[in-house]
């Protein structure tokens, strides 16, 4: 078993250099060639001057261009910090200067979008990957990476050495509130992580994966490490908006695992369902992630997929891969679990004096293990709010039952209070996802409605479309108010397009109280 | 009757994924703008059927990438359901 990152691919590629080990909408790559690259894009910036850590940002889509970036960075001793193809020329400054950057490794048409931000700052030097114009003006030199890589071949540099103590990582989370935060990840914190996928999944080399969600994020990025270090290969894309093609890459790959989010796999239910299961006969494994999925939901999975091992896992970008669970092999009963402890880490629920729950008894859910990190860059209060002697509070809310299993009912700061009275709203998303019409819904907490004196619970509500002309209001609360305790049921419901989510699913819950802030405004 | 259709998309797409009309081309492709990512072409599908009162079948939907795409299939179909 490795212990560092690039042994991941150094190792595999000695083993079998010609097999295949990336597939992305421009071509493919085996472990020889893109071993290869690698070891010459790592000499090239230390040609450059990368220094022990220098933070190295890749700026990419799903792509080959990513991993031959972040392999590079990590290789030669960097630090590498991954951002979103799509980031916002705001976040993109605020993490440039926030991680102190020395390389930007960035793709061309991004480049295009973001000079601004990149102009702004002292850097080493900006690397392009792909034709771009040169005489774009930035504080400091810019190279084509073939430039960078000629340099690496005529002039190999000595790398750093690296040990498991290193930090090979930040990941900036793309939280639904707030600046982006820093994680930080040695090269141990990630390595713990994949043994555990691994142990978990059961890969081999002959597993092969369709992976749609942003590599530059912990979950996408853990599954494309795990196949990789068991020599199978993955697929790359970028979302699912353009279906026909993951489809086809389905088929014609036999592809045997596809990790994704409650959502994509509720758009796939919804829309494509019998498409998808004759696309879908080489799976073997689906692996949910980011947020729970309603047992509904689960059900109707497994019964379209009736081959395929449904898993969940639950973990945060701070505490990567917690828990798992194979809903298959669970059964109907532990749907909405997330599942017991991996190895060697210890899941304690805890008040908030920090004393220990027994099973059954609600509280924050804290983590510890070696895949903890040990806090967010350059910003010790946040890190001391939230670790403390090694442990990381997640600010989930949940309880482990007389087995073991952890459930995850909601989160601390998404708590309402009505007059002293708090709920969870996720108790009353649960409740709304059933009424007939519903497709998706968010519930916050709002001030300042008309009559109501402190914070009232209000829904907004995506409808199927045939529903949306004819949805009956009226019935819907009846339901609710059937099921819930008064004071969880929600004083008004607003029909809207569509609830607004993170890529991996999550409410952002600032954003539909603004949304459903200027629906109350349009009618009054 | 094209110009119709065409004027009808744009209007549909525009409103649907809140970005503005200049954006508007028949070679835009789901990826290409944030606001066309997983969800809003779903969404779009949806808004699509539902302002020109035609059901995709899945297997015409699933080969939607453009706008292109969706001028042809909705010509198309609108050409089934008069015929």
């Amino acid at each position: 078993m490795y212990n560092l990152i690039p042994e991941i691919l150094h190792q595999q590629a000695r083993r079998t250099p010609q097999r295949r080990a990336i597939i992305d909408s421009k071509g493919e790559v085996t472990y020889g060639a893109l071993s290869d690259a690698v070891a010459d894009l790592a000499h090239g910036l230390r040609a450059k001057g990368l220094t022990k850590g220098g933070r190295c940002v890749c700026v990419f889509p799903n792509s080959i261009d990513f991993f031959l970036a972040h392999f590079a960075a990590i290789t030669a001793g960097g630090v590498s910090v991954p951002c979103e193809y799509n980031i916002t020329a705001s976040n993109f400054s605020t993490i440039l200067k926030d991680c102190e950057a020395e390389f930007v490794l960035i793709a061309a048409d991004v480049f295009t979008r973001l000079t601004d931000a990149i102009s702004r700052l002292d850097l080493h030097a900006v690397i392009i990957f792909g034709p771009a114009k040169l005489d774009i003006q930035v504080n400091g030199p810019v190279y084509l990476l073939s430039e960078i890589i000629a340099a690496g071949k005529q002039l190999p540099s000595r790398l750093h050495q690296l040990s498991e103590n290193d930090l090979a990582a930040i990941m900036y989370t793309t939280g639904s509130t707030g600046a982006p935060k820093g994680v930080l990840l040695k090269q141990s914190n990630v390595m713990a992580a994949l043994r555990n996928i691994t142990r978990f999944v059961g890969y081999t080399e002959d597993d092969s994966e369709l992976i749609i969600l942003p590599v530059s994020h912990n979950f996408g990025l853990g599954h494309a490490y795990c196949n990789l270090m068991n020599g199978g290969f993955i697929y790359l894309a970028n979302g699912m908006s353009r279906i026909g093609r993951i489809f086809g890459a389905l088929e014609k790959y036999k592809i045997t695992g596809f990790p994704g989010t409650p959502l994509g796999y509720g758009l796939l239910l919804d829309r494509f369902a019998e498409v998808f299961a004759a696309k879908a006969s080489s799976l073997r494994f689906i692996v949910i992630d980011s947020a729970p999925m309603p047992p509904e939901r689960t059900k109707s999975l497994q019964a379209l997929l009736p081959h395929v091992n449904i898993m969940v896992y639950y973990g945060l970008t701070e505490a990567s891969r917690s828990t798992y669970i194979s809903l298959t092999a669970a059964g109907p009963n532990y749907y909405q679990s997330v599942g017991r402890p991996m190895e060697n880490i210890v899941i304690d629920i805890q008040n908030e004096f920090g004393e220990n729950l027994a099973p059954g008894k609600i509280g924050e859910v804290v983590i510890s293990g070696p895949t903890v990190t040990e806090g967010y860059w350059k910003k010790p209060d946040q890190t001391a709010a939230v670790l403390r002697n090694g442990k990381m509070h997640s600010g989930d809310i949940g309880y482990l039952d007389n087995d073991g299993y952890l459930f995850i009912t909601g989160r601390i700061k998404d708590v309402i209070n009505v007059g002293g009275l708090k709920l969870n709203p996720s108790e009353t998303e649960e409740t709304l996802q059933k009424f007939p019409g519903v497709c998706d819904v968010g519930v916050v907490g709002l001030d300042g409605i008309p009559g109501i004196t402190g914070e009232a619970v209000v829904a907004g509500l995506a409808l199927d479309k045939a529903d949306a002309r004819d949805f009956d209001r009226e019935a819907c609360m009846r339901f609710c108010l059937g099921r819930l305790e008064k004071f969880k049921v929600p004083i008004r419901l607003f029909i809207l397009d569509h609830i607004p989510r993170t890529d991996s699913g999550k409410i952002k819950r600032h954003e539909l109280v603004e949304t459903i802030k200027s629906k109350m405004s349009e009618n009054n | 009757m094209e110009n119709s259709i065409d004027a009808r998309l744009r209007k549909v797409f525009c409103e649907t994924l809140h970005v503005s009309p200049d954006i508007y081309d028949e070679e835009l492709s789901a990826g290409d703008i944030p606001e066309w990512d997983s969800l809003g072409h779903v969404t779009l599908l949806q808004a699509v059927e539902a302002e020109f009162d035609i059901a995709f079948d899945a297997i015409d939907a699933i080969e939607i990438e453009s706008i292109g795409d969706f001028l042809v299939l909705v010509k198309k179909y609108l050409g089934d359901i008069s015929s």
